[in-house]
């Protein structure tokens, strides 16, 4: 109940981001794109090996962990299978998936005993390989519980997140962590406030799936790419007059002294057309085919147009091909995980897309050389209630389940957090439906991807302020 | 009326309802000249409300055209205040010339008229009769030969009977006689005794004059043409009234269609068979062809208001059928201006909402399954289409207790809206059941019908600490829970603040929204939730209304979809609504497809390098849209031939998109007064002098010896001023 509308703290230092903009805008002068060489060289920060980056991919909608990662004891699977109402076809309206190492069962997780969504056989294969690490029952907190019984039996509004349960509150808190009063600045965004940027320099934090508030900081502000291909503006020519068209167009991005939204515009058109000539070399259909074979269903997949997007980027600034700070955070999204109904049908393809393209992505990665540079992680606005809905589908809840995967030079692969247990109304469950109070907040998460990042312990403690309030600050699934 | 469910006939009825739609221009039947006697021969020409029929005139000169085809919609018009009569298509020496303006010369005759005054031998019927800023309808007075002052003939010298109380006179601009002829210009002596019988008058008309005008249709309209603007500054306040009782153009029925998307398209001959049938292409392309040219702009507004807060999408729909988001919009666009408390009846038992939020065979909970009732709408119901999830002074802030924002309901609530919203289910395909035994399949004409034993009966929590009786039906128990919701006092702010930022300013003062907020509250007669009177209050507040903005935090972002109308409208666009849907779902705004029940932008998103100021449009702006915008506009003003977009020839009935920007290539002799008609038409002369200076500069960079000079300053000057971000806002 911190929430208030989100009103915009004051943004500080907005003038000499703008300068710097400007600066940006004024490159590439030229009509024609320019070509590498006429770009003035620039010392990158990112020397070979000292470049990293994390990528996120959200999960919009609340994605059904349930389903995502399954017991396969005898025990867990039988909780699991009772509460959610037995076996389940799209037609009988209940939820539960079948054994593992029955036909279209969970895929077992080797040196566990849970598996994963049975359209996952590609996370199921990198696990074999040492490259993923899930993280049990995370989410949205401002301080710890010990119990669903203490969280239940709290008064103290400041203790809770605002508006549990709500798809808006709780994309913005996985974004944002759960602080009073407005927040407008991201936890990624805050990291990005305290990465130094080399002159010109794209920012650390890129998306690929239009703006979003993780990314923003007090002074930064993402760069947004398309999801596949490039960003260029038509209509220019060498000729004189063209490029005093052109020159006007630049100083009309300057007008508005008598209005803030006609400024901010003009700000950030001056800023794209500066980051269209600086990625024009980069961001290309060519740059994009020499890595979409990777991913198998490119064709067919945002999420996996997206990751080629980012494994381009990546490329390019981690070789220094473009200047680039030395950390970087990227975001990519999948949607329509809001199954309440036919949970069945819609969530396999969406888990089957997300399995497929994050292979794909770290199969990219691979190709260009920097597996060993980016760690890959999921979010999503909360989990959902292991009961089923009428409808066959579910509703909202908490605490959720979440992968990270990387290379093992970084990763250390296992199971991270606390499993819930799967009883209604139980120990773990907050309501009766089966809605998981977290044992791990996103600030833990944070910070743990944070410091492998790069980022000081000052900069982390800005980032996540209620950090303080949880007994560890590193989960331990990264070196 | 009657659905077809062959494929077959599905195809033909579709290609028949797409085809007169987009060839209507070349249905009517085109205006005869007749050189040696100067003579136009008009099959039917509309004089304010008067239609005549077999008009022959002479005329003055030609204003402007013929253009290429094809002819604008509808028929030939006269406006009396221009003296300017409009031609959509006449036939000279075997050829047809196409969207002539003339001026008139004298009138010959008028065959007959219908909608105007008449005569019936003893007393004068007259739809309209102004006086002074009122207007009065059906009319009647007595009348005698001995009542006319003078029947001056000639063309009508205005659009309705305008009575002055000072000389006691009212000039009737068109009367039909008891004889049948038709007589014009006939003045009356008329006084309060002679009045039998009148309605009205209409609300008092606050004149918008000059400037404001066009900041009315920036706000009101999907873009000020300069036909709406003189609309506009002639009608004052009394447009907006217009435009309350002016009817949908509304969406083209649809063919209902039971068979999956696999099964029916399996078998289609049609090659874009899932596109025509099961996405929201051709709604779409319908929404935009009607916000180019439709009549009803301001219900236009509110109808796509309206489909980003109660939110239905095609895109989360395992193939819904098209008709289904088809019905959806035209109930927007039927309840724009309806009761709140229709709205929220007509939403809530839509069968397409029902199948988006799942309230469709929601059932009540089942302890043998495990199964409880479905939250979907329920949630959404609260948080987004009416009450919010935190309590509102009447001013749009947040109620506050000890600093802390105080829900507006908790999830008990929420489960108790869950079991309300159960036992409902699709209508049948008869439509005439009032009640079900058991669920029918999807069907998405009508309303939702009851199924009792579906439906929970229990106690149920609602909101304001309100519980419903047990043993209600799924009828009474809807109703005590809508009651419920539409008596909170949070949605007279809630809507009322949403709806300000839609048409006027992203950042409405607490004043402003406090002023909506009382006439949601209460229009004036003691009715809560006129929708009507909400809409005119907020565009006629102070805060909206003025010639000139000077607070720099006032205004908004236009969303692509308007952003994109309004070009097309300033360019004098003809299009089939393609090429417009295609660009804006680039922009960021694919309509009806939203991604998410939270529609295409959050409604705070901060606004870059303020305190306290919000810019939800400005969400969408990124790199790759600024540029892709770029991109719209250079395809907008440079197209050859002003061929925007070509026919696409798997579409029936394709025009394409053309433009043109020929009412302004007559000023490039003088690039400063091109400018500043552009800088008047397009940003009603809010350019500063460093802007109109530097579009000058590039203007006059073009070079004497180019050999489409005219045109291509013009386009020069249209690109910059359409590409600047002073267009993107509207203040």
């Amino acid at each position: 109940m911190k929430k208030t509308d989100l009103h915009l703290a004051h943004r500080c230092s907005l003038q000499s981001r703008r300068q710097a903009l400007a600066q940006l805008g004024g490159l590439g002068a030229m009509a024609m794109l320019p070509s590498l060489s006429l770009l003035p060289p620039v010392a990158s920060a990112a020397a070979a090996g000292s470049y990293r980056a994390l990528v996120c991919v959200f999960l919009f909608g609340g994605n059904d962990g349930n389903n995502m990662i399954v017991p396969t004891d005898s025990a867990g699977y039988a909780a699991y299978l009772s509460a959610r109402g037995g076996l389940g076809t799209p037609a009988n309206g209940v939820l539960g998936l079948p054994a593992a190492g029955t036909a279209g069962g969970v895929l077992p997780l080797t040196g566990t005993s849970f598996g994963l969504h049975p359209g996952m056989p590609e996370l199921q294969s990198l696990w074999g390989s040492g490259n993923m690490a899930l993280l049990f029952n995370v989410g949205c907190l401002v301080r710890p519980f010990s119990s669903a019984a203490a969280f239940l039996a709290n008064t103290n509004a400041a203790n809770v997140p605002t508006n549990l349960y709500s798809h808006a509150d709780q994309q913005q808190q996985m974004q944002t962590t759960s602080l009073p009063g407005v927040t407008t600045t991201g936890w990624a965004g805050r990291l990005a406030d305290a990465v130094s940027m080399p002159s010109g320099s794209v920012p650390p934090g890129v998306s690929a799936d239009g703006n979003v508030l993780l990314l923003a900081g007090s002074a930064s502000i993402p760069l947004v790419v398309p999801t596949t291909g490039p960003i260029a503006y038509n209509g220019f020519s060498g000729s004189t007059s063209s490029q005093a068209r052109l020159s006007a167009l630049r100083s009309l991005f300057g007008a508005g002294a008598d209005s803030l939204f006609v400024s901010s515009l003009g700000a950030a058109q001056s800023s794209a057309m500066g980051y269209a000539n600086l990625l024009a070399p980069v961001l290309s259909t060519a740059a994009a085919a020499a890595l979409q074979g990777n991913f198998p269903n490119y064709a067919n997949s945002t999420l996996s147009q997206q990751l080629t997007q980012v494994a381009v980027l990546i490329q390019a600034a981690a070789s220094g091909a473009i200047p680039a700070p030395s950390q970087q955070i990227f975001f990519v999204a999948l949607n329509e995980f809001d199954t309440h109904n036919d949970q069945l049908n819609r969530q396999a393809p969406l888990l089957a897309d997300l399995s497929s393209s994050i292979n794909g992505f770290y199969n990219a990665l691979t190709q260009v050389g920097y597996a060993d540079n980016v760690v890959t992680f999921t979010l999503s606005d909360f989990a959902r209630t292991l009961k089923p809905a009428s409808g066959g589908g579910s509703d909202h809840a908490w605490g959720n389940h979440h992968l990270i995967v990387g290379s093992p030079a970084n990763l250390k692969a296992g199971t991270y957090g606390s499993f819930p247990d799967l009883t209604l109304g139980g120990p773990s469950d907050v309501s009766g439906e089966g809605r998981w109070l977290p044992t791990t907040s996103i600030d833990q998460y944070g910070a743990t991807l944070a410091a492998w990042l790069g980022a000081s312990s000052p900069a982390i403690g800005t980032a996540f302020p209620n950090l303080v309030n949880f007994p560890t600050s590193s989960l331990g699934f990264l070196t | 009326m009657k659905f077809i469910s062959t494929q077959r006939a599905a195809r033909a009825a579709l290609a028949a309802l797409l085809l007169p739609l987009l060839l209507s221009a070349a249905a009517h039947a085109t205006d005869t000249y007749n050189p040696p006697a100067a003579q136009l021969v008009v099959p039917t020409l509309q004089i304010g409300a008067a239609t005549c029929s077999n008009v022959v005139l002479t005329v003055g000169g030609i204003v402007s055209g013929p253009t290429a085809p094809p002819a604008i919609a509808g028929v030939d018009s006269y406006d009396p205040a221009t003296l300017q009569l409009t031609v959509p298509g006449v036939s000279l020496a075997g050829s047809v010339y196409n969207n002539v303006v003339a001026t008139v010369r004298a009138l010959v005759s008028i065959g007959s008229v219908s909608g105007a005054d008449s005569y019936d031998g003893a007393n004068l019927h007259a739809p309209y009769v102004q006086v002074a800023n009122s207007v009065y309808t059906n009319v009647v007075l007595q009348a005698s030969v001995g009542s006319i002052v003078r029947v001056a003939g000639g063309m009508p010298l205005a659009a309705r009977d305008q009575y002055n109380p000072a000389t006691g006179q009212l000039l009737v601009p068109v009367v039909a006689a008891p004889d049948g002829r038709v007589y014009t210009n006939v003045t009356l002596a008329v006084t309060a005794a002679d009045l039998v019988s009148a309605a009205g008058p209409a609300p008092a008309v606050t004149p918008i004059p000059g400037v404001d005008a066009q900041r009315l249709a920036e706000q009101a309209s999907f873009g000020p043409t300069p036909a709406l603007v003189t609309q506009i500054q002639s009608q004052g306040s009394g447009w907006i009234d217009a435009q309350l009782a002016t009817p949908p153009t509304g969406y083209a029925q649809m063919t209902a269609i039971v068979d999956s998307s696999a099964s029916y398209c399996a078998t289609s001959p049609d090659a874009k068979c899932f596109r025509d049938y099961f996405s929201a292409f051709p709604v779409q392309l319908q929404f935009f062809r009607n916000a180019v040219g439709g009549p009803d702009q301001l219900r236009q507004r509110v109808a796509l208001a309206y489909s980003q807060i109660f939110v239905v999408s095609q895109i989360q729909a395992n193939a819904r059928p098209a008709y289904a988001m088809r019905n959806y919009q035209q109930l927007l666009l039927d309840d724009a201006f309806a009761n709140f408390r229709q709205i929220l009846n007509d939403v809530t038992l839509s069968p397409a909402m029902g199948s988006y939020l799942n309230m469709a065979n929601n059932s009540k909970a089942n302890p043998a399954k495990g199964i409880s009732p479905n939250e979907n709408y329920a949630r959404e119901v609260l948080q987004l289409f009416s009450v919010g999830p935190n309590l509102l002074n009447a001013d749009g802030s947040p109620v506050l207790s000890q600093g802390l924002t105080v829900p507006t309901y908790s999830q008990d609530t929420i489960e108790g809206f869950a079991s309300i919203f159960t036992g409902w289910t699709y209508p049948s395909a008869t439509g005439s059941a009032t009640s079900a035994t058991s669920y029918n399949p999807a069907w998405y004409t009508g309303q939702m019908i009851p199924v009792e034993s579906e439906h929970d009966t229990t106690q149920k929590q609602l909101l304001s600490g309100v519980t419903t009786p047990p043993g209600q039906s799924a009828a009474a128990d809807l109703n005590l829970a809508l009651d419920n919701i539409f008596s909170h006092p949070n949605v007279g702010p809630f809507i009322g603040r949403q709806l300000i930022r839609f048409l006027v300013t992203s950042n409405p003062s607490a004043a402003y929204v406090s002023r909506i907020t009382a006439v949601f509250n209460n229009d004036g007669t003691g009715v809560r939730g006129n929708m009507a009177a909400v809409i005119k209050a907020i565009l006629m507040d102070p805060e909206a209304r003025g010639a000139t903005v000077t607070g720099t935090d006032y205004g908004k972002v236009r969303e692509p979809v308007v952003d994109v109308t309004a070009m097309l409208r300033a360019l004098n666009a003809l299009t089939d609504g393609e090429y417009p849907n295609y660009v804006t779902a680039n922009l960021g705004e694919p309509l009806f497809n939203a991604e998410t029940v939270f529609s295409f932008y959050p409604p705070n998103y901060p606004l870059d390098g303020s305190t306290t100021l919000v810019a939800p449009q400005f969400s969408l702006v990124t790199t790759a849209t600024a540029i892709a915008r770029l991109n719209v506009v250079n395809t907008l003003v440079y197209a050859a031939n002003g061929i925007v977009a070509n026919p696409d020839p798997t579409l029936p009935g394709a025009i394409g998109t053309t433009v043109s920007s020929a009412p302004w290539t007559p000023l490039a002799a003088s690039p400063a007064t091109l400018v500043a008609q552009l800088n008047s038409d397009l940003l009603h002369s809010t350019m500063a002098t460093a802007e109109t200076g530097a579009i000058l500069t590039a203007v006059q960079a073009l070079p004497p010896t180019d050999a489409n000079l005219a045109q291509d300053r013009t386009r020069a000057a249209l690109y910059l001023v359409l590409a600047s971000p002073r267009y993107l806002i509207t203040r």
